[in-house]
């Protein structure tokens, strides 16, 4: 099984203004193939698209409208993790020799219709996603004995981190007493602990060894996890915990051979800031129960170690660009190129991306 | 009251909502049945005056609209009141507790 390296990547300013989906693929493909990288139109063999959108064979668009002929050409679709889906996709069809060359792009609009999973009819007329963020952070809150001013440390560090990337939706930092003075959603969420939906895109090359050794500085992915429980939230068996997250982290940190000490940075799902608590937890970078300490204590000594570019919550949640954007980081931070937000001596990374209140998770451990 | 409608496999006595015809357990066929009366809260939350919750009932859970005199609890009893669907379903339970009291208007 050939190795499997991400080559390149780019991400596309996140906006709260509509734009056609197709437009959006379309700009990242052409921001990432004129960014010098040494891969040209015709090395690429497979044309990927992670999106939400109802339109109909955006990866056949993406590739008429580019002029690239690949061999293999569809659509993901697994609502917030799709762009992971999408990569783990690429990652198969090279390890398998199917493709040398892949693809990957990820884009989706602030109003898109993936946010909420109306197929999943226990969630009665609470559907949408502050309901169960609501249900974890009381749950977790009254587990633990947390306070509303310990988790608001979470979106504080995030909204912080977000003002050092140049492509974040957010752009303004908060703090602790911000966060808690926002709109008040439920008694147990306030807005600016939520990510906000955003218009986005981004663009990614994976390839094989082969491939790789032409390029400048190529990053591996050196081991892969999925977990998919069922869609019920309701069912979940703990609401202090995202039992997917821990499944999904361990097959891929047992694939590269590493453990959760050896993470030098990682993205991390935090769809809500009571997200981003539990699974620190759930991928063992904090004991059970201190997720909330850990972020306090990287939020007092300024730590970019989790969501250096500010997460979902600072960077937006551009649906299917999402998985893509936060692998694009981690490439970045490997590759040492992460300008104020870099993590000294990057070697080892991680990406957590989550689907349906953490029905399924995808996590991928990057390395030099 | 009423009762959740449930399905409940003729071979393994898996339960499921929504009512489906096959269990999808085992594939086997199932037959409809009602719910248990009573269940338990498994967390909760609260959004303006309404508080909400994930609520079991026989082995079934849901998010459901809480009529709760006070702050409700983590394992507390509560009461099946109703199921309707307006294009989207709507649960509604109550504290057994309060059930009796003739001041709880959802009810």
């Amino acid at each position: 099984m050939s190795r499997v390296a991400v080559l390149a990547a780019e991400v596309l300013d996140a906006t709260r203004e509509p734009a056609p989906v197709d437009e959006l693929a379309l700009d990242a493909t052409r921001t990432l193939l004129m960014s010098g990288q040494g891969i040209q139109k015709d090395d690429i063999d497979a044309v990927i698209v992670s999106s939400n959108e109802d339109s109909k064979y955006l990866s056949g668009i993406l590739s008429h409208d580019t002029g690239i002929g690949p061999k293999i050409c569809h659509t993901v679709e697994n609502m917030c993790s799709s762009g992971t889906n999408a990569i783990v996709s690429a990652y198969a069809y090279v390890a398998s020799g199917l493709a040398e060359t892949v693809l990957v792009v990820g884009a989706d609009r602030f109003d898109g219709p993936g946010q909420v999973l109306k197929s999943d009819r226990t969630r009665g007329k609470f559907t949408h996603p502050i309901y169960w963020a609501s249900i974890f952070a009381q749950s977790y809150k009254n587990m633990y004995g947390i306070v509303d001013d310990e988790l608001a440390s979470i979106p504080a560090m995030n909204h912080r981190n977000a003002q050092d990337n140049p492509h974040a939706v957010s752009k303004k930092s908060y703090t602790i007493s911000d966060i808690l003075e926002s709109r008040r959603l439920t008694d147990d969420l306030r807005l600016l602990e939520c990510s906000r939906p955003a218009t986005g895109a981004a663009a990614m090359l994976i390839g094989s060894e082969s491939v790789a050794k032409n390029t400048d500085d190529p990053v591996w992915i050196a081991g892969v996890g999925h977990r998919t429980l069922p869609v019920n939230f309701a069912s979940m068996q703990d609401f202090t915990k995202m039992q997917s997250v821990g499944e999904a982290a361990d097959q891929a940190m047992k694939a590269a051979g590493i453990s959760p000490e050896d993470i030098d940075v990682a993205e991390i799902h935090d769809a809500f800031g009571i997200c981003e608590a539990i699974i620190m937890e759930e991928i063992r970078m904090a004991p059970r129960g201190n997720g909330v300490g850990h972020a306090l204590d990287m939020y007092n000594t300024d730590s970019r170690n989790v969501n250096p570019r500010g997460g979902l919550i600072g960077a937006g949640h551009t649906m299917g660009a999402v998985g893509i954007s936060q692998t694009a980081e981690i490439l970045y931070q490997l590759q040492g190129r992460a300008g104020r937000r870099q993590v000294d001596s990057a070697r080892i990374g991680m990406v957590h991306n989550m689907s349906a209140a953490a029905a399924s998770s995808t996590v991928l451990v990057m390395s030099r | 009251m009423s009762r959740l409608r449930i399905s409940k496999c003729a071979i393994c006595n898996a339960v499921s909502w929504p009512i489906q015809e096959y269990c999808s357990r085992c594939f086997a066929q199932t037959h409809v049945t009602d719910a248990a009366a009573r269940g338990t809260i498994r967390a909760f939350s609260k959004k303006d005056k309404e508080y909400f919750c994930v609520a079991e009932f026989d082995g079934i859970s849901l998010i459901c609209t809480l009529c709760s005199k006070d702050n409700p609890r983590v394992g507390q009893e509560v009461v099946f009141l109703r199921h309707y669907n307006d294009g989207s379903d709507h649960f509604e339970v109550a504290v057994a507790d309060d059930i009796t009291d003739a001041s709880l208007d959802c009810t």
